[in-house]
């Protein structure tokens, strides 16, 4: 997220990708499928250089390597990449740009629905999580990171949220098994980075009540208010894989939120929700390797937006419960 | 609003704020990403490189292509 917020975000760098074509998508399975698209992409990882697929390629369309730099946070560094791209981009004939070869087999393979959309839950309650260490005093490290994802319920799992037929002053807890979901994949600790999920018996505590505190016609609305307990002890590396230490991690945090559902269309019209707490310790890689102590962080909850670019998956779908 | 809540907390030492109705609002806005932190997002991105390479053949224009383990736009990497 690093690269999100201080290349991607930087004007310049932005001002020139008018001129590409801008893509990004997941280097390590890339690199290891075997998928056209996959073998198209190592034959340019291949010709740039060796060692890990992270950084960013400038290709032609026929697939040729123009330039590959390096995983850089710097934008001059990709501002440097993108002229010299273009330079050697005006250099080439239109045959040797645009030419046959290796892409029109991707094309021939291209998938009806993104890969990592394919099992978008149509009219279901779709949330983005933003997370964020909050405020401490004095410095610590990277008090700027954040982080976001997607959780996901079907339709049917959306309804639960509420009592079959809710009336003003009526009080409904959420089934165990949607909180948690919430508790497990989303009220984890990625502000910095990829972190695991909790296991179910991980959860020590995990609960949301509803209120109903309006019914006007088929919109309900309601308040939400729970607490969640996790809490995790083993061997794991801290700084990656390597050294598997002694471990403890968890997050102990308070919920409050308000939402309003629309029983004749089966849908939440707007959803917000807040947890704040303590979280503990780290994962492989979640960089808290210099942060283990107990320590604020939040997470934010809302009703994602309409678009393509919310439809990700989450990060943690691998382990969802279903 | 940000500097605002550092400064409200600031003498407690990792203490874990209240979360109250009337905080609510506060700590919604804080924790979510501000419109400097999504200004990437006025990138047109394409998602794979199926996509990109079928609007690079129809626009003429070469990918630039960012890889990074994981969802590179939204989400963890």
């Amino acid at each position: 997220m690093t690269a999100r917020q201080f290349v991607w975000s930087d004007p310049k760098v932005q001002s020139l990708a008018e001129q590409f074509v801008v893509v990004a998508d997941d280097g390590e399975r890339l690199g290891n499928a075997t998928d056209a698209e996959s073998l198209f992409f190592q034959k340019i990882w291949a010709a740039g250089s060796k060692g890990h697929t992270q950084g960013t390629y400038f290709f032609t369309p026929s697939g040729v390597l123009l330039v590959r730099i390096g995983d850089s946070v710097n934008p001059r560094t990709t501002v440097d990449a993108m002229h010299e791209a273009l330079r050697k981009w005006n250099d080439l004939s239109e045959p040797v740009r645009m030419g046959k070869g290796d892409a029109d087999m991707v094309l021939r393979e291209k998938a009806s629905v993104p890969r990592n959309q394919e099992h978008y839950p149509k009219g279901g309650l779709i949330l983005r999580c933003s997370c964020r260490d909050l405020p401490r005093t004095g410095r610590y490290p990277m008090a700027d990171r954040w982080n976001e994802d997607f959780a996901w319920f079907r339709k049917e799992e959306a309804r639960q949220f509420l009592p079959t037929a809710p009336r003003v002053g009526d009080t409904h807890d959420i089934p165990s098994p949607l909180v948690k979901r919430l508790a497990r994949f989303h009220l984890v600790d990625q502000v910095r980075g990829q972190v695991a999920p909790f296991s179910d018996e991980n959860v020590k505590n995990a609960r949301i009540t509803v209120h109903i505190t309006k019914v006007r016609g088929s919109v309900v609305s309601v308040e939400l208010k729970g607490e969640t307990l996790t809490s995790a002890e083993g061997r794991w590396g801290i700084d990656g894989p390597q050294n598997p230490t002694w471990q403890k991690r968890g997050y102990d945090a308070q919920l409050l939120g308000q939402a309003t559902y629309d029983l004749r269309k089966q849908e939440f019209v707007t959803f917000k929700m807040v947890a704040v707490g303590s979280r503990w310790g780290g994962t492989e890689y979640n960089l808290r390797s210099d942060d283990l102590e107990s320590a604020p962080m939040g997470v934010a909850f809302t009703l994602a937006e309409k678009g393509r670019l919310q439809r990700f998956q989450p990060g943690l779908i691998w382990a969802y419960d279903h | 609003m940000k500097v605002l809540l550092c400064l409200v907390v600031a003498f407690a030492v990792h203490t874990v704020p209240q979360l109250t109705k009337d905080s609510f609002d506060q700590w919604y806005d804080f924790i979510g990403p501000s419109e400097q932190e999504l200004a990437y997002l006025k990138i047109n991105w394409k998602i794979s490189i199926q996509e990109g390479l079928l609007e690079a053949k129809r626009v003429k224009k070469p990918i630039m292509f960012w890889a990074m383990n994981g969802r590179p736009i939204r989400g963890c990497t």
